[in-house]
């Protein structure tokens, strides 16, 4: 396909994210650099497994909003909203795109398995995933677009891709991006009966790995038209370049091990960037540390961009699921505002996929353009290259 | 942009399952993936087989209910650790997608939104980026849903919908530029007819009869005889010649697009 227009990069002017780090973006600068692993085993009723296997569940106080889910997008928002220091009453053309994979399954597989089917529970209702696009729309008195997508995985990539077509076509001038998904029943025993899920915590792009570990959490990005941002006076913490988005045709769960469409993804995000391979610096990686996605993820990065310098934070996070590309565009805009490149947790000792540079420890670099993959079941292949916010100017 | 093949289904009763599905396949797809399936054949008879980079957006408002209940009622017979895996994988929301892309072999970019009454336009206005932007050479759009009786019973109760609780799924292909089909444009444009997905919200059902102002309103859940969130695509007329408002509401959250008349080749 020929592109319609130009490289367009767009202003990202705020930032706020809560996972099993904790609550705030110093906080997960903290743990980025000191490769923390946010994963422990609990004692929660609710979620039986996390006994046997650690996850990433956060602990920081939430707002009091009926889904878990919900109240983990809004706390992301609000500090989004607060660092973009956007009046309430200035927010009538905000747009909101949400992309979330559980939504309100927390509350309704909880009121399903405990009171049984016959049960008549307005946690069915708030169970819809457009309900957490309002309730961040509605408590962040955002009046413009709304839009939710739920892509498994992929959700909060989807999410920032019609963002910023959204915003480049001149819909809407800014959009505040939300990915968000708490801790389920279902997801847990999901993986954990496909035999994906590592007992002693996921150690991503590393050959001795032996599977994921899921996590919850929410990460806001305002992306802004780069005008929009300078007429308002707002300070740009970084850029969004561009966006690759493709479908496997292969398998609904498994990601074809060729690998073709996510390197096709690569290089369209390259290209609606205007970069070459050459000019990315670093590449946050999906990395799951499921045997299937690091062995071909791992394969196509070393295609697209050599040897490069590559990092996969599920080990910080656990996998996120729906919110995982939002966190990890929080953790790109890091990257590029300190100038660092931050690594991969669980990746200490143990021998590096091939191909690529796994990152060991936090060092000092100079970072212009980084690229975020995210893959998902349905095929799904995603790929966000972001820049340093000069590259809006 | 234009709508240039249509086909809907609406019924409690299931479709059969086109050729291109196989054997394998049905016996691990749910009663929605079966649907989708089903318009989804309907366009390509109108037309022949896709291009490979077709971009796919698929629009629920409940997901693979189908396919969530029997994992979760596994869980509920066999434990956490026990559960069969094969309802799991087909429990997301963008499972139809992900089979459409599957057996169709097709690689362009691809979502599944989940906004509610807004749902159907919502798919529209991705397809219309996505062609602006010159990411695909077509979008399919398939925006429905399929229950089963518990989540028909349940939604029955919780919702306030004056209309039975039904369920359906609408494909459309739509292509840029000008030629056959119906133009589709953003946002309010002349037409004498308005469609709109009705409103189980009396604050949302003064705001439609408002905006139809001088036009005549036809509520999609009447023509359909039920109700679902995003049940306008598949009332739409599409082989009428005159041009349509379309209109979809939630919350006060409005959504409008402008079905252009029908050109011929």
């Amino acid at each position: 396909m020929a592109y319609a227009r130009g490289p367009k990069p767009l202003a990202i002017t705020g930032l706020g994210c809560v996972g099993a780090p904790g609550m705030g973006i110093e906080c997960q600068l903290q743990a980025l650099s000191s490769a923390a692993c946010g994963l422990s085993r609990r004692d929660d009723p609710r979620l039986p497994l996390s006994l046997k296997v650690p996850i990433g569940r956060v602990c920081a106080p939430l707002p009091h909003v009926p889904s878990r889910t919900a109240a983990l997008a809004v706390a992301a928002a609000r500090e989004a909203l607060r660092a973009a220091r956007v009046p309430a009453d200035r927010r009538g053309d905000m747009g909101v795109v949400v992309g979330t994979c559980t939504a309100g399954l927390p509350e309704s597989e909880h009121e399903y398995l405990t009171l049984g089917p016959d049960a008549t529970s307005l946690a069915y209702r708030r169970q819809q995933a457009h309900r957490t696009t309002q309730a961040v729309a509605r408590l962040g008195r955002c009046g413009g677009v709304q839009s939710t997508h739920s892509v498994a995985c992929a959700s909060a990539a989807a999410a920032i891709v019609e963002a910023m077509e959204l915003v480049r076509s001149g819909s809407c001038p800014w959009v505040l991006v939300v990915g968000a998904d708490a801790m389920t029943r279902v997801t847990m025993a999901g993986f954990t009966s496909l035999q994906l899920v590592d007992p002693d915590g996921c150690r991503p792009l590393i050959r001795e790995r032996q599977g994921m570990s899921l996590g919850e959490g929410a990460a806001a990005l305002l992306i802004e038209d780069p005008d929009h941002a300078r007429r308002r006076g707002a300070t740009v913490l970084a850029s969004v370049l561009g966006w690759g988005l493709r479908a496997d045709g292969y398998h609904v769960t498994s990601p074809d091990p060729a690998g073709t469409q996510l390197e096709r993804a690569l290089a369209d995000s390259l290209a609606d960037a205007g970069v070459a391979s050459g000019d990315v610096d670093y590449v946050n990686a999906h990395g799951t540390g499921t045997r299937d996605n690091d062995d071909c993820e791992s394969a196509v990065l070393a295609r697209t961009f050599g040897a490069i310098p590559t990092a996969s934070w599920k080990r910080t996070y656990g996998h996120t699921m729906g919110a995982c590309a939002a966190i990890e565009a929080v953790g790109c805009c890091l990257a590029l505002r300190e100038q660092a490149l931050f690594p991969s947790a669980g990746a200490e000792s143990g021998t590096g996929i091939d191909g690529i540079e796994v990152v060991r420890a936090r060092r000092a670099a100079k970072v212009d353009v980084v690229c975020s993959t995210t893959l998902a079941f349905g095929g799904v292949n995603a790929a966000i290259i972001f820049g340093k916010a000069e590259r809006c100017a | 942009m234009r709508l240039t093949r249509f086909c809907a289904f609406h019924g409690e009763s299931l479709p059969e399952w086109p050729a291109w599905v196989q054997g394998g396949q049905r016996r691990r797809l749910d009663v929605l993936n079966r649907v989708a399936c089903a318009v989804v054949e309907g366009v390509i008879g109108q037309g022949g087989a896709l291009d490979p980079d077709t971009a796919v957006v698929v629009a629920n408002s409940y997901g693979s209910v189908d396919s969530t209940l029997r994992f979760i009622n596994s869980i509920a017979s066999f434990g956490d650790a026990s559960a069969s895996p094969t309802p799991f994988t087909t429990s997301v929301h963008n499972s139809s997608a992900g089979v459409i892309g599957e057996v169709l072999k097709l690689h362009g970019p691809c979502t599944t939104l989940s906004q509610g009454g807004t749902g159907g336009l919502a798919a529209l206005r991705w397809a219309h980026l996505m062609l602006a932007a010159g990411r695909a050479p077509a979008v399919l759009a398939v925006i429905g849903d399929k229950h089963v009786p518990w989540s028909r019973d349940t939604v029955g109760r919780l919702s306030a919908s004056p209309w039975p609780i039904g369920d359906g799924a609408a494909a459309c292909l739509l292509e840029p530029g000008a030629g056959p089909g119906r133009e589709i444009r953003l946002g309010s444009h002349p037409a004498q007819v308005c469609y709109d997905g009705g409103a189980i919200l009396a604050e949302d059902e003064r705001l439609l009869a408002q905006l139809a102002t001088g036009q005549r309103r036809v509520r999609a859940p009447d023509a359909l005889g039920a109700w679902w969130p995003c049940c306008l695509m598949t009332a739409i007329p599409y082989d009428q010649p005159e041009p349509v408002q379309l209109r979809e509401v939630e919350h006060r959250h409005v959504l409008e697009m402008w079905l252009g008349p029908r050109a011929e080749r």
